[in-house]
């Protein structure tokens, strides 16, 4: 892969999408350094990700099920090292449905569409995780049979 | 050793069992010689005045057929008035019983005061383990440094049951044909002071043997054997010493040890409450453990959730791609079948001959240059209309595979954790009943007498095997032993003190046969005593003289009654009221055998008696010993005021009545005269 078509180095994100990843992840980050949250039963506020990077992924199928996407606009915080991406495996499937689906052609553009359909499966992610205090994974496993 | 007379002059409770505040038995008139008649209703509190003297001199009440052991703070907490009321707490938690006793012998009088206190440990105890027993003993005024050596000098814990007892403890004696009549004639023969008398001995023939060594070191070529020796039989000595000093050891951790197990016996329950909450505590951790490995599934399975979710529009994706794919594959199976026959076209005009290799005709070779032509053509066309494969179809399709195979079953993965969910709420909801039950006992006491339990055991051990190693240490050095004598005795030298030596060797032999026949002697010489002592009780006791003869106390210590007529009749063979004279006669004999006399206190004696027994026994009380407590139920007093002869109410020198509140379950014991019972 050419240095020109590789993943960026930081992903970037909304500044509200980047506040609700970090209201449902465990995960803080310090530089690069990560800190997983206590997974004691007894800690009062069990979040629903242990990652930035398991929650992206989820939010970006949602958004992908739901065939929205987010432009996600001027103001961004950057969320994720771009790497993180390209070393999950569960990243590549999401790179092939993209590029097929959608005839991108470069990482960037790959990962500008992950990154906008993520912008919209977060915002339900969220609406879910502030009214009900949890995410259904159960009901969300079914999410993508429905045809969107 | 005992005392040759021995009398209770004093004594005196606080709190002792039904008896609140203080009370006094002064048995000083007539130096504390006759009998003294405590009498009352069953349950009023007379036995507690028995087990008052008893708890004083040993710390606990010590049957017939008890073990000696280590007194406990239970064995005085149960004694502490008001541990019997419903809550179980003493309204005052301190008890004391003392004892003035004197005894005279050749040396002159000895007066002792035993002194045994509890006193609590904080201000309101609630059980055992927090109160504490003092006890002293002070001889002629002088505190003693050991009060329990003090005491099994005056009175052996072993002996106390020949002095102290109630018809129940003899009723049990006969019914074991009296096992321990060995015991009990060893005892009176004080075997203990003859078997210091054996080891006095055996050192002066060590001395003596010391004096031979010199002697023979004289000699120069014995002096390295000798030196050799003398190290060898200080190991020896070493070794012996350290062998007793590690069997004391032992038998203090074994002692201690059963009075751990024996109060964490009687804290049974909150050691077993304990036992549980740690293995609550265990099953905690294992479901929390186990419900952290549940967590991780499930995170593992919102990690592959997004891939499920995608699955599919990755599904549809394939689909799209599959037509294309499929007409791709048509027309390259097209292309490939206008290649076959266009080859076999080329090859049958070049060989100018037909596949059935006949030669063809102008018409024929013209005809298939034509389809040849045809085929190129058609080829030619279908290969540019051809498009280029796309490479990620089969990507899609692996990855679409691999999805599927990793698919996580949620719905049982979020009930097993409502499962281990419950669970663990029922684990704590036992945890906190546990916890609740455990709030008023003292844990750390249970906690410290299990680790103390674990320490002796492991000190015991740990010196067990020091004293094997210790024993082997010495046979080994025996084993030098023995040869550096072999060698001594091999010298030349040693032929000119032979004589000499075997002289004295003879000399020491002769003292120990002699010593040993004296005791065995002696042994038989008390053995008759005792049986003739017996004898003649029994005969003074039984209601058949005319057939029974006498007692027979044989070799093997087995106590039978001679028949007149039918022999020797084992116990088993006698009634049970006929055992019990047999086991009475038995125990005043071996009394008066050992030439002692210590006070007497029996307990509802008269109880299980028949009518000629009785007054046989009544008769011949008196003669028992010098200082008698009678303990009585009120039948057995009235009994004894209309039954027993004048002459048995001349040595009464004393009679209390014991009586009992029952409002205030308290019980009083004041003099009783007669005037006052009318």
């Amino acid at each position: 892969m050419s240095t020109k078509d590789s993943l960026p180095s930081v992903i970037n994100v909304s500044v509200e999408a980047y506040r609700m990843f970090r209201a449902m992840c465990q995960e803080t980050i310090t530089d690069d350094k990560k800190i997983s949250g206590s997974k004691s039963r007894l800690s009062t506020s069990e979040k629903p990700f242990s990652t930035y990077v398991q929650a992206m992924l989820v939010a970006a199928a949602l958004g992908l099920a739901k065939g929205e996407r987010t432009p996600v606009g001027q103001e961004r915080n950057w969320i994720i090292r771009g790497e993180y991406l390209r070393n999950n495996k569960n990243y590549k499937p999401f790179r092939q449905l993209l590029r097929a689906k959608f005839q991108l052609r470069t990482e960037h553009e790959v990962i500008d569409a992950f990154v906008e359909f993520a912008e919209t499966g977060v915002r339900e992610l969220y609406a879910e995780y502030s009214s009900t205090g949890k995410i259904d994974f159960l009901r969300l496993a079914s999410v993508g049979t429905i045809p969107s | 050793m005992r005392s040759n007379s021995l009398w209770i002059r004093q004594l005196e409770l606080y709190n002792f069992g039904p008896y609140e505040g203080k009370v006094t038995l002064d048995f000083a008139t007539n130096k504390g010689k006759g009998i003294w008649i405590i009498w009352g209703m069953n349950g009023a509190g007379k036995t507690h005045l028995y087990k008052a003297i008893k708890w004083c001199l040993y710390g606990w009440d010590p049957g017939p057929e008890d073990k000696p052991r280590f007194p406990t703070t239970k064995d005085a907490w149960d004694l502490i008035h008001g541990t019997n009321r419903e809550d179980g707490v003493p309204a005052d938690p301190y008890m004391h019983v003392y004892m003035w006793l004197e005894s005279e012998d050749g040396n002159g009088e000895t007066r002792y005061l035993i002194k045994r206190l509890v006193k609590p440990l904080v201000p309101n105890p609630r059980n055992h383990t927090q109160i504490k027993v003092d006890f002293d003993v002070i001889v002629n005024g002088r505190l003693s440094d050991s009060p329990n050596e003090a005491v099994q000098a005056l009175l052996p814990l072993s002996a106390n049951q020949f002095f102290m007892f109630h018809g129940e403890d003899i009723r049990k004696m006969s019914q074991k044909h009296l096992e321990q009549t060995r015991r009990a004639i060893e005892l009176i023969l004080e075997a203990e002071t003859f078997r210091l008398g054996r080891s006095d001995l055996e050192a002066v023939s060590k001395q003596i043997d010391g004096e031979l060594d010199r002697e023979r070191a004289k000699n120069a070529g014995l002096r390295n054997l000798l030196e050799a020796k003398r190290q060898t039989q200080e190991r020896i000595d070493l070794l012996s010493e350290s062998i007793k000093e590690t069997e004391g050891k032992i038998e203090a951790c074994r002692s201690e040890l059963s009075e751990v197990e024996y109060n964490l016996s009687s804290m049974e329950g909150s050691s077993r409450l304990m036992g549980q909450l740690e293995e609550i505590k265990k099953r905690m951790d294992d479901l929390l453990g186990r419900r952290r490995v549940l967590l991780d599934k499930r995170n593992n399975f919102v990690d592959d959730l997004p891939l499920q979710m995608i699955l599919p529009l990755l599904k549809s994706v394939l689909e799209e791609k599959q037509e294309t794919h499929r007409k791709l594959e048509e027309t390259k199976n097209r292309a490939s079948e206008l290649k076959g026959r266009l080859t076999l076209a080329q090859r049958i005009l070049t060989e100018d001959k037909c596949v059935c290799g006949r030669p063809m005709s102008q018409v024929e070779r013209a005809y298939i240059d034509q389809e040849r032509r045809r085929l190129e053509s058609e080829i030619s066309s279908i290969e540019a209309s051809l498009q280029e494969e796309d490479p990620t179809y089969y990507e899609v399709r692996e990855t679409i595979i691999e999805i599927e195979a990793s698919k996580t079953n949620l719905s049982e993965l979020e009930k097993e954790i409502r499962d281990v969910d419950l669970r663990i709420d029922e684990v704590e909801s036992e945890r906190s009943k546990i916890e609740e039950a455990l709030k008023g006992i003292n844990i750390d006491a249970v906690r410290g007498l299990s680790k103390r339990r674990s320490e002796l055991i492991g000190n015991k051990a740990q010196f067990e095997e020091r004293l094997t190693a210790l024993r082997k240490q010495l046979e080994t050095e025996k084993g030098y032993m023995f040869r550096i004598t072999s060698n001594i005795k091999s010298n030349e030298a040693y032929d000119s003190i032979k004589a000499k030596l075997e002289r004295q060797q003879e000399l020491c032999d002769k003292l120990v046969g002699s010593f040993e026949y004296i005791l065995s002697r002696l042994a038989e010489t008390r053995r008759e005593a005792v049986e003739k002592y017996a004898t003649d009780f029994f005969r003074s006791l039984t209601n058949k003289p005319e057939e029974y003869e006498r007692i027979r106390i044989d070799a093997n210590y087995d106590v039978n009654v001679v028949d007149r007529t039918r022999g020797v009749l084992q116990g088993d063979r006698l009634s049970t009221g006929e055992r019990e004279i047999v086991a009475l006669s038995f125990i005043i004999g071996l009394m008066k055998a050992s030439e002692k006399d210590a006070p007497l206190v029996l307990d509802t004696f008269f109880v299980h008696l028949d009518e000629t027994h009785y007054a046989n026994i009544v008769k011949a009380l008196p003669s028992f010993g010098k200082q008698i407590v009678l303990i009585l139920t009120d039948l057995e007093f009235r009994n004894l005021r209309e039954k027993a002869p004048d002459e048995f109410f001349s040595h009464v020198v004393g009679i209390w009545r014991v009586t009992r509140d029952p409002e205030r379950n308290v019980s009083f014991v004041a003099p009783w005269r007669e005037a006052s019972s009318s």
